[in-house]
């Protein structure tokens, strides 16, 4: 074999080594680039996920913030989809969507850990072209009525207590209905007999979850006036009952009062001056009560000849001049207003277009994980 | 001095010739490979910023009801009124604005974010 051979075998050689060369070079840079692709494509649907998971939450927290306690969601929710024709979230499944969430509103059962324990919580998963996100929210750690640091009433019976401790955050007012069905209400526990006694709850917003029923054990309970000044900006109330039996003197014994009120106070530094709402009074303070409950009562009792109670009249509290009920109502309440005697212009209803959650704004309702 | 350039061994200019004709056959058949990679490679490069600047634009848009009904990169913004994912309670609507920047889609409830 000549020399002129072996170049042309070298050239062969060098050609084919070209080929693999250029192969592998372009095979791999042809790998990378499609894996690229794949990566971004995840990228996006994984965002895209993000933020309809976000969605899901977000729309099942309204839905959880306008509906009074009792009512809110639970469970599991109807299926969201976001229909990519008309631009809208709906739950029929549209022909062309963009992706689901499937959402769930539990509580959180940890009692190791008592920051936790009871908190709402909303898992939200959402799917979109097989690739999933969750997007977690919980309610903030609110303060409970019943918690150490402020002991209003107690977790376990729902007596209320005397207490000067106030709260810098949200309350939260519920009874341990595991252990009994007792509603917040006074007892024996209050100290005095026929004095006044007056008990103060007071926080930026104060949501009671449990019904507040002062004359609860009134046939059996002590004598006086229990003054309950619910003071906060805003007020989320559950069933509420307060009770009269003014005294009477029907012998040569006299029968004395046990009288049991609610009054809404507004805190110093809060509140909305009567002029922002149109009130009649521009100068006064006015804060934000919701009644939840359909039943927002006084009872009215009276004595009987040998001491017993011998009347009780349900007594259905309304909007003083008006034939609104409390019940089911949204209202700016003036500073200092009492619940068992109402002025004419304590209470103003709250127009409907006024969303029920305006008053969390800032207070750090939910919390996402 | 003798040897490379006094030399008679070597390629002839045909052999040259051929043998750079290979090699332009084989990157030309090799080339649009390599092209269309590379040009994959820097699309999905910008296409990973687009993504970033629109989950940006997203963020601040569901951070503010203000800012997701002004802003120009909110393609559209719709109120929702009668959503209904709950069947037990008052079954109030649920009103808010679909928010969607590129392709991304979420929900800003009404009176939140501000």
């Amino acid at each position: 074999m000549g020399l002129r051979d072996e170049q042309g075998m070298m050239a062969i050689g060098v050609a084919l080594m070209l080929i693999v060369v250029l192969a592998l070079f372009g095979g791999t840079l042809w790998q990378y680039s499609m894996a690229e692709l794949k990566r971004v494509e995840r990228t996006e649907q994984d965002i895209q996920a993000l933020f309809l998971a976000r969605a899901g939450a977000e729309i099942v927290m309204a839905a959880w913030l306008e509906e009074s306690v009792g009512e809110k969601p639970a469970g599991v929710m109807e299926r969201i989809y976001y229909n990519r024709d008309s631009g809208h979230f709906q739950l029929t499944e549209p022909s062309d969507y963009l992706g689901y969430v499937d959402v769930v509103v539990s509580i959180i059962d940890d009692p190791q850990d008592s920051l936790r324990d009871g908190l709402t919580q909303i898992v939200a998963t959402s799917v979109v072209d097989g690739v999933s996100r969750t997007a977690t929210a919980t309610t903030y750690p609110h303060l409970f009525g019943h918690d150490p640091s402020l002991a209003w009433y107690s977790e376990r019976y729902g007596t209320i207590q005397m207490s000067n401790a106030f709260a810098e955050e949200p309350v939260i007012m519920r009874t341990d209905n595991r252990a009994s069905n007792n509603p917040l209400h006074v007892d024996n526990t209050l100290p005095g007999e026929s004095e006044v006694v007056t008990v103060q709850f007071e926080a930026p917003a104060i949501v009671f979850e449990s019904p507040m029923i002062l004359g609860h054990n009134i046939g059996s309970g002590r004598n006086g006036r229990v003054n309950v000044v619910v003071c906060a900006e805003t007020i989320f109330f559950d069933e509420v009952i307060v009770s009269n039996l003014p005294s009477s003197k029907p012998f040569i014994i006299t029968y004395p009062d046990r009288i049991y009120s609610v009054i809404l106070k507004v805190p110093d530094g809060m509140g909305i001056l009567g002029f922002e709402i149109g009130a009649e009074d521009p100068t006064a303070k006015y804060g934000t009560v919701y009644f939840d409950h359909g039943t927002v009562s006084k009872q009215n009792y009276s004595w009987g000849f040998l001491g017993g109670i011998s009347k009780k009249v349900l007594e259905v509290l309304k909007v003083k001049n008006t034939s609104k009920n409390l019940a089911k109502g949204a209202f700016y309440f003036k500073d200092d207003t009492d619940l068992s005697n109402l002025a004419a212009d304590s209470l103003i209803p709250i127009p409907d277009s006024e969303s029920r959650s305006n008053p969390f704004k800032g207070t750090g309702t939910f919390v996402w994980e | 001095m003798k040897g490379v350039t006094d030399s008679e061994s070597g390629f002839t200019l045909l052999e040259v010739v051929v043998a750079i004709a290979i090699i332009t056959m084989l990157t030309v058949a090799f080339a649009p490979l390599i092209v269309s990679s590379v040009q994959r490679i820097q699309w999905a490069g910008t296409r990973m910023q687009e993504l970033y600047t629109l989950r940006s634009e997203m963020e601040k848009s569901l951070a503010s009801e203000s800012y997701a009904k002004t802003s120009p990169e909110v393609s559209t913004h719709k109120q929702m009124p009668n959503l209904r994912v709950w069947s037990g309670g008052s079954n109030t609507g649920i009103e808010g604005l679909v928010v969607r920047v590129g392709d991304f889609v979420s929900f800003l409830p009404k009176g939140r974010g501000d």
